[in-house]
């Protein structure tokens, strides 16, 4: 019994238990090992060699990938690029996911099927987003010029595709793509602040927007912490829209070539393949240590003085 | 003192002002949001039934006559039939082989400690952080080299690979929070650690497991880079693929009312699954991010 007790209290393993934890464990480290962690350690070797993926031998060629990366203005531009998604980005669909969830917290009708319908836009694939949006940014016959037409703002019509513009467009298929997953995240952080402490601001006079500013928002300060964090890497991943964008005919245009898009089309686009897979895994290396210097600063930032409720 | 309490007075209601016309914004801003992506989704249905002339003509209008033939055209004559299988297999299969791996060890690394069991723990979350575009040339060279390539079997390993990290993270908030009394009266009436976790923790964590199943089925089903990546033939391509290859063929041709139909067969098992399932799949978002 005292036995037992110890076992479920601090849950350390017993001796028959050894061989589950061995059987249980094996098959995911082994396929997790295989398929994920050793191509991944690979790539930093890839990265240091000249390889165009057709022979089995690489050159060694030190870091010359990487000045070479650093001096090259296209990759230079995917890094503005991915910048302008992240914080642009980020900027828009966070504040419109609290925007969003502010309201869906408070006592509203129809909360759950706004809900419902704010999310779903996150479970439709990246391709029916591409394609959708660009019927919605058609100069000609799209829905967006029309709907300016209708209304009478004949002086905001422009061409949505054309590069200038399409780097700012591009955030608003983001927000609308990534908004309803964020919103449910906070929403759901939101609806776990007690009443009580609601009730007590209200009581001292406060309106709604001060007991979101004041008491709601610093009490979920960890899990926006959690949401920026996905956030960032999602964002330097970004690649289905960007690349279905155009369909496959043309490679996508440079308003929209992010790291992740320019180090594909280095290593396997199909027109305008560069077979320089050495280089392309330099970007993917570029790519992880964006994350790497990120994560670790919006942790730091938001997982300090954590609320305890 | 009447003079400094007056300001505030005059004050408060200014500031009632601009919060009630502030909510009223903030009103009209969520119901147009919504309005948005409902319209969107009801345009591309009934853009799908059109026929190509009405889709220029009259972007917003109703078509005359229902167009079925559009789906057809998508389903039999450009092969989004085969794709539609091949991301079936491709996703049952991945979805299985993540359960079956990921389920077993999340129960392992949520409940028990034993020496460097936090050391595994991290090393299987640290996944989520690695960016797929790092690991992508040295595994097709993997896969080339396990003649993995264009096959479904390889893009099935793969899957399962890079769902793993998510999968243990989600499931293993699930089993942490499952209560301990059955398992500790099990113990006691001499059930072997096994039989606890097959005859209770995983009946008590079936939630969790049917949550990840939704979660990888989604991402999975509308998974695109890899999938490009990896398969290189026709006949092998998964619905996402075949989409994309299938907008190329129809805007040469303009036959955008095809693919349109198209979009509807790629969007309607994910959000019937989403309609059906929404109150399981917003709760285990919350489970996985909204951590203590």
């Amino acid at each position: 019994m005292e036995k037992l007790r110890t076992y479920f209290h601090d849950n350390r393993a017993r001796k028959e238990e050894i061989p589950m934890i061995v059987l249980f464990l094996l098959p995911l480290l082994a396929v997790y090992t295989y398929f994920f962690i050793s191509p991944s350690v690979q790539a930093f070797y890839v990265s240091l060699n000249d390889w165009n993926g057709f022979t089995a031998n690489m050159s060694y060629v030190g870091f010359k990938n990487f000045e070479e990366l650093m001096g090259d203005p296209a990759f230079m531009e995917s890094i503005r690029i991915s910048l302008i998604f992240m914080f642009g980005g980020g900027a828009i669909i966070f504040g419109i996911s609290f925007f969003l969830s502010a309201m869906l917290a408070t006592h509203i009708r129809f909360k759950k099927t706004m809900r419902a319908i704010i999310f779903f836009p996150s479970v439709i694939s990246c391709v029916a987003v591409a394609l959708l949006w660009n019927f919605i940014y058609n100069t000609k016959w799209g829905l967006l010029n029309n709907f300016l037409k209708l209304v009478g703002l004949d002086q905001l019509i422009r061409t949505w595709s054309s590069t200038e513009n399409l780097t700012g467009a591009m955030l608003a298929v983001l927000a609308w793509t990534y908004c309803g997953y964020f919103c449910v995240i906070l929403l759901s952080a939101l609806d776990r602040v007690p009443e009580s402490y609601i009730e007590a601001a209200k009581v001292d006079g406060a309106n709604e927007v001060t007991i979101f500013f004041k008491i709601k928002l610093p009490m979920i300060k960890n899990i926006i912490g959690t949401a920026i964090t996905l956030w960032v890497i999602d964002s330097i991943k970004e690649f289905g829209v960007l690349y279905a964008w155009n369909g496959s005919g043309t490679p996508p245009d440079v308003a929209i070539t992010n790291m992740a898009v320019k180090m594909y089309i280095t290593a396997f686009g199909r027109r305008v393949t560069v077979f320089r897979m050495g280089y392309a895994t330099a970007m993917g290396v570029v790519m992880f240590l964006f994350v790497l210097v990120l994560v670790p600063i919006v942790f730091a930032l938001f997982n300090r003085d954590k609320y305890e409720y | 003192m009447e003079a400094a309490v007056k300001p505030k007075s005059s004050d408060n209601v200014a500031v009632k002002i601009l919060s009630l016309i502030f909510r009223i914004i903030a009103r009209i801003f969520l119901y147009a949001w919504c309005l948005f992506s409902l319209y969107s989704l009801y345009w591309i249905g009934i853009s799908s039934l059109k026929t190509d002339r009405e889709f220029f003509e009259n972007a917003w209008g109703f078509p005359a006559v229902a167009q079925w033939n559009n789906y057809v055209a998508a389903w039999a004559q450009n092969s989004l039939d085969l794709n539609f299988l091949n991301s079936v297999i491709v996703v049952a299969g991945s979805v299985l082989l993540i359960l079956l791996i990921s389920t077993p060890a999340a129960y392992i690394l949520s409940r028990i400690k034993f020496p460097f069991s936090n050391v595994v723990r991290g090393y299987v979350i640290i996944g989520m952080g690695i960016p797929v575009q790092l690991i992508l040339v040295p595994l097709y060279f993997i896969m080339n080299q396990a003649n993995l390539v264009n096959t479904h079997l390889g893009l099935i390993l793969v899957y399962t690979a890079i769902s793993l990290s998510f999968t243990v993270f989600l499931e293993m908030g699930f089993f942490h929070t499952l209560p301990t009394a059955l398992a500790e009266a099990a113990a006691i009436d001499g059930c072997s650690p096994m039989g606890i976790f097959f005859k209770i923790m995983l009946p008590l964590g079936m939630p969790g497991v049917i949550t990840s199943a939704i979660f990888n089925f989604i991402s999975l089903w509308n998974e695109f880079m890899i999938a490009l990546t990896f398969l290189t033939s026709n006949e092998k391509f998964t619905l996402p693929v075949g989409i994309y290859a299938l907008s190329t063929a129809m805007q040469y041709i303009g036959k955008w009312t095809t693919l349109m139909a198209g979009l509807v067969i790629v969007i309607v098992p994910t959000l019937l699954i989403y309609l059906l399932l929404s109150k399981q799949i917003i709760e285990g978002l919350t489970m996985g991010a909204v951590k203590e």
